[in-house]
């Protein structure tokens, strides 16, 4: 790690934070449709 | 032991009152905080359990109504998981993460305090889900659950909506308190220590959220969606309409069954501290460690549908699912025969930390084989739905998440207090909690075999004895954590003082600061010396 100053910390943490919230939404928002497709598939009898 | 956070006492403003708490930024406090939420929430859920235990000591119906009992059962299960475990382990992240890699603080104070804030008006919700029906117009109890399947769950009254709020905000909670922890460990760690020379407990901690950003969404959507058959017209779930109820299992599991790690792995963070401390030899298989939970955390997502078996899915998958959740017992046991391995001719003393550690080893290890007996499917359509699962779910999370919590504070308690806590009683708690407990839930076995189901408040008396004796261990176990209370408040209140290295074989950044810590800790960065004090060089 280097040794940021208090402004660059603050704002890599940030960036990696909104980062990491935006993937949970990505999550959210995918789980609706994604899990059809997947109870289609795996209820198909052979 | 001097410490540099010792020597600058002049920047340590501890602001005082109520203010302290309502507006802390400070993830010491806020770490207090979360463990004393935890524990308030440890005596609801487990007051719930006493009442359940109740009604279970003789068949026939004595003491509560049917809806109520399935309205217990559904709240202990959500107050303990939500309320109880993830909140005291969010709890040890907050006060050790900090310690252990160097850093002033969490990598975002304000929003520490905004996931901790949250829970007590969760909570709230939650109370108020099980307490609203008895109010008149309050419509129905909640009899799902906690897994909240419909078609029930879209006819439960107006309660499900208080609870499926009080999911949101416990989603929200844990969604930011795991960012909050990635960017900690990925952007706090102090200079000169890498990813792979983070003490274990970080690892876990990384790993575990990881897991919940990726599957507490999932379950928020699930629960929307609930909500929106009940009251938009939607129809996901909904037979009449068109939708799939089954759907919702496995929105459900493939949060749930992750969730049983984010429940568990904290706690082997722990033990990776615990058991090398009265080793006093270093974690055996770092590396492993850290490949097997990555493993662990794959697998773990992929393998939800086995609490679903029953529900009549092809052979293919079925299959997979069996295959996919007997390989995740491999990198389960690569981590306790790492732990076995670091004991094995170790200089063990049997600190009340290590006497949990070893317990949790035995009797994780005994609920792991009732979970591979039920991964088999065949075998688990006998056993589905019975007690043997309740059986099998506490003797994985009690010691695996529960033990390994009350490990972890009995092993800072210290370093938090700066006080030594009462080994003597401390001892008396571990043995009268850890027989008790198994008093409750090893008859639970053989009732589930002999084909008990679980959540039903009555019983054929075929089923008496083992009833019997489950619910006198419950008595034990439950009033054993009043000990457990009256350690912790002798400890915060006085008692032998600490030394800063706290237990003799401890390894790590923490013990190079005093007990208690100031309040602001390594305002400046460790100092090399103090990095290369870990538990994996050959002392
Ligand atoms: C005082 C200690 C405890 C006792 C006596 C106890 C007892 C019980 C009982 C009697 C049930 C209901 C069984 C049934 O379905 O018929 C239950 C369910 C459950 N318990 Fe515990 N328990 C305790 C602690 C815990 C803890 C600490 C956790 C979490 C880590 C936990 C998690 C669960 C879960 C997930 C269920 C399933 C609920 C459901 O499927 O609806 N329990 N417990
Ligand atoms: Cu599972």
């Amino acid at each position: 790690m280097k040794n940021l100053n208090e402004q660059q910390q603050k704002k890599k943490n940030t960036r990696l934070a909104i980062a990491l919230g935006a993937f949970a939404l990505l999550v959210l928002v995918t789980s609706f449709p994604f899990w059809q497709a997947v109870l289609v598939e795996i209820s198909k009898s052979n | 032991m001097s410490t540099y956070a010792a020597e600058h006492h002049h920047d340590d403003h501890v602001p005082t009152g109520w203010r302290r708490w309502v507006f802390s930024t400070n993830h010491k406090d806020i770490g207090t905080l979360y463990l004393l939420f935890a524990l308030c929430m440890l005596f609801l859920g487990g007051a719930s359990a006493m009442l359940i235990r109740a009604e279970l000591f003789q068949p026939g119906i004595q003491l509560l109504h049917p809806d109520l009992y399935n309205n217990l059962v559904t709240n202990h299960a959500l107050i303990m998981i939500f309320g109880a475990v993830m909140p005291a382990a969010a709890g040890l992240a907050n006060w050790m993460i900090p310690l252990m890699i160097g850093a002033p603080d969490m990598a975002l104070p304000r929003m520490n305090n905004l996931s901790f804030w949250i829970l007590p008006a969760a909570a709230t919700m939650l109370i108020l889900s099980f307490v609203v029906p008895f109010f008149p117009g309050g419509g129905s109890q909640i009899n799902t659950g906690w897994t909240l399947y419909p078609p029930l769950s879209l006819q439960v009254g107006m309660s499900m909506d208080f609870l499926i709020f009080a999911i949101h905000l416990l989603g929200i909670s844990s969604v930011l308190a795991s960012i909050n922890i990635i960017v900690t460990l990925f952007n706090m760690r102090a200079p000169g220590m890498t990813l792979m020379q983070m003490p274990m407990f970080c690892w876990t901690w990384l790993v575990t959220a990881f897991l919940l950003i990726l599957v507490v969404p999932v379950l928020a959507g699930g629960v929307t969606m609930l909500l929106f058959d009940r009251h938009f017209g939607t129809s996901f779930f909904d037979a009449a309409g068109g939708g799939d109820p089954v759907l919702f299992q496995h929105l459900f599991w493939f949060f749930g069954h992750p969730e049983v790690y984010v429940l568990l792995l904290p706690s082997i963070g722990v033990l990776a501290h615990v058991i090398p401390t009265f080793s006093r030899k270093p974690l055996f298989g770092y590396k492993s460690m850290v490949g097997s939970m990555l493993a662990v955390a794959t697998i773990g997502m992929v393998v939800w549908a086995h609490h679903q078996y029953t529900i009549g899915m092809s052979l293919g998958a079925v299959t997979y699912f069996m295959i996919g959740t007997i390989i995740i017992s491999i990198p389960v046991g690569l981590m306790i025969f790492n732990f076995i391995a670091t004991m094995w001719r170790g200089s063990m003393t049997f600190e009340t930390p290590m006497l949990f550690a070893v317990a949790i080893i035995l009797m994780f290890t005994f609920g792991g084989l009732s979970g591979v007996m039920l991964a088999v499917v065949p075998a688990d359509m006998q056993y589905h739905d019975s007690m043997f699962v309740v059986a099998h779910f506490h003797y994985v999370l009690m010691p695996g998440a529960v033990f390994g919590l009350f490990a972890g504070v009995f092993y800072w308690l210290p370093k938090w207090t700066g006080h030594m806590y009462d080994e003597v009683l401390a001892k008396w708690f571990f043995w009268i909690n850890v027989i008790g407990f198994n008093i409750t839930f090893f008859p639970q076995h053989f009732l589930g075999l002999a084909g008990m189901p679980r959540r039903i408040v009555d019983y054929n008396v075929m089923f008496t004895e083992f009833n019997v004796v489950s619910s006198i261990g419950a008595i034990i176990f439950g009033l054993s954590h009043l000990l457990l209370l009256y350690i912790v408040i002798k400890t915060i209140r006085g008692g032998k003082k600490a030394d800063a290295k706290v237990w003799e074989g401890a390894h790590g950044l923490e013990w190079h600061l005093d007990s208690p810590p100031a309040f602001h800790s390594w305002s400046t960065a460790p100092k090399a010396i103090e990095l290369t004090d870990t538990y994996e060089k050959p002392q």
